[in-house]
């Protein structure tokens, strides 16, 4: 009886299968050494953008929230870029694991996302004169906001996870058509936000040297804190699995026993 | 009196009546309250998140261990 239930209790278990950021993943150490690191950098960033990036003679030194503002925003585009990939790949192969990317990343990417919305507002509030405006980026950005809060309710509200899983791939997927809407939305549009400084409609020379550094630094940070933060997502959605099939084996112990 | 008709008002005393609202955002060093609360905003959300996500992990974690536990025991769950 007690071999039949151990081999319950791993079958349960046994959900391993080959998923992107695996070994960042399974391995706590490495996750443990990435906060590590992203921490060290984080310090570091913030040292260069208060004492060595210049201060910009139009904006002064609020432009700084820029050195936070552009990678979260870019970060967040990765993350949809990622829930994209992932939902595609899930619904050609059914593999929970690419699933498991694609929810990590979309709740990442919300995160990020929100992040880039608040900052932008602060600036927007001594550069503009308001809180917030009905301006191209601004309205784009809100709604690529509230197409992946979409994502997460359409997965939590599902009424099996595999039916959630199968929507939000459908919502992730059609919902990443707005990225380059946001991003092109400045050119597209008449709009009073700045223009790209990354990406194809970045202008050459558009950042001073000591400033393109830095940010460039700044990215590197947030994609460590992306990578972390992801890897992490999954972790707890795998053990949410095991949790989950450890309880459905012992169900179906009590329902055969009574 | 300055600003009558006929009068031109000088440069420095115009600059002495602009709104309080303008001069600050003429002087870039008074948006630093607007910096600090955008980097303090950023840190407390990523905290808040990672705090979330590692407390239910561990909530699980030790959950599971749980159950393991009770099954393990002699005579668990075999309804007998």
């Amino acid at each position: 009886m007690a071999e039949t239930r151990q081999t319950e209790l791993a079958h349960a278990d046994s959900r391993e299968s080959v998923t992107p950021l695996g070994p960042v993943r399974r391995s706590r150490d490495l996750r443990v050494y990435l906060v590590v690191l992203g921490g060290v950098m984080m310090l570091a960033d913030l040292s260069f953008i208060f004492w060595v990036a210049p201060t910009d003679s139009i904006l002064g030194d609020i432009q700084r929230v820029f050195y936070f503002h552009v990678p979260i925003a870019v970060m967040s585009f990765l993350a949809f870029f990622v829930v994209f990939v992932a939902s595609i790949v899930y619904l050609v192969t059914r593999s929970p694991a690419w699933d498991r990317l694609a929810q990590a990343s979309a709740e990442v990417g919300v995160v990020f996302v929100t992040l880039a919305l608040i900052t932008g507002v602060i600036w927007a509030r001594p550069i503009w004169g308001v809180w917030w405006t009905w301006e191209p980026r601004l309205t784009t950005t809100l709604i690529l906001w509230l197409i992946y809060v979409a994502y997460l309710m359409v997965r939590a509200y599902a009424a099996n996870p595999n039916q959630g899983a199968r929507y939000s791939a459908v919502v992730g997927i059609v919902g990443f058509v707005d990225v380059p809407i946001v991003y092109y939305s400045v050119i597209w549009w008449r709009s009073i936000h700045p223009s790209p400084v990354v990406g194809p409609l970045a202008q050459a020379n558009a950042l001073e040297g000591t400033m393109a550094a830095v940010l460039l630094f700044s990215f590197i940070t947030f994609l460590i804190l992306f990578v972390f933060l992801v890897a992490q997502r999954m972790a707890l959605r795998e053990t949410e699995d095991r949790l989950g099939g450890i309880k459905s084996a012992m169900r179906r112990r009590a329902e055969s026993v009574f | 009196m300055a600003g009558q008709p006929g009068r031109p008002v000088p440069a420095d005393e115009e600059y002495r009546r602009m709104p309080l609202v303008l001069l600050q955002n003429a002087v870039p060093s008074c948006n630093l309250s607007y910096l600090a609360a955008a980097f303090m905003v950023s840190w407390v959300v990523f905290f808040v998140y990672v705090f979330f996500v590692s407390r239910k992990q561990q909530d699980m974690s030790r959950e599971i261990t749980q159950l393991r536990d009770a099954l393990e025991q002699p005579g668990a769950g075999d309804g007998d």
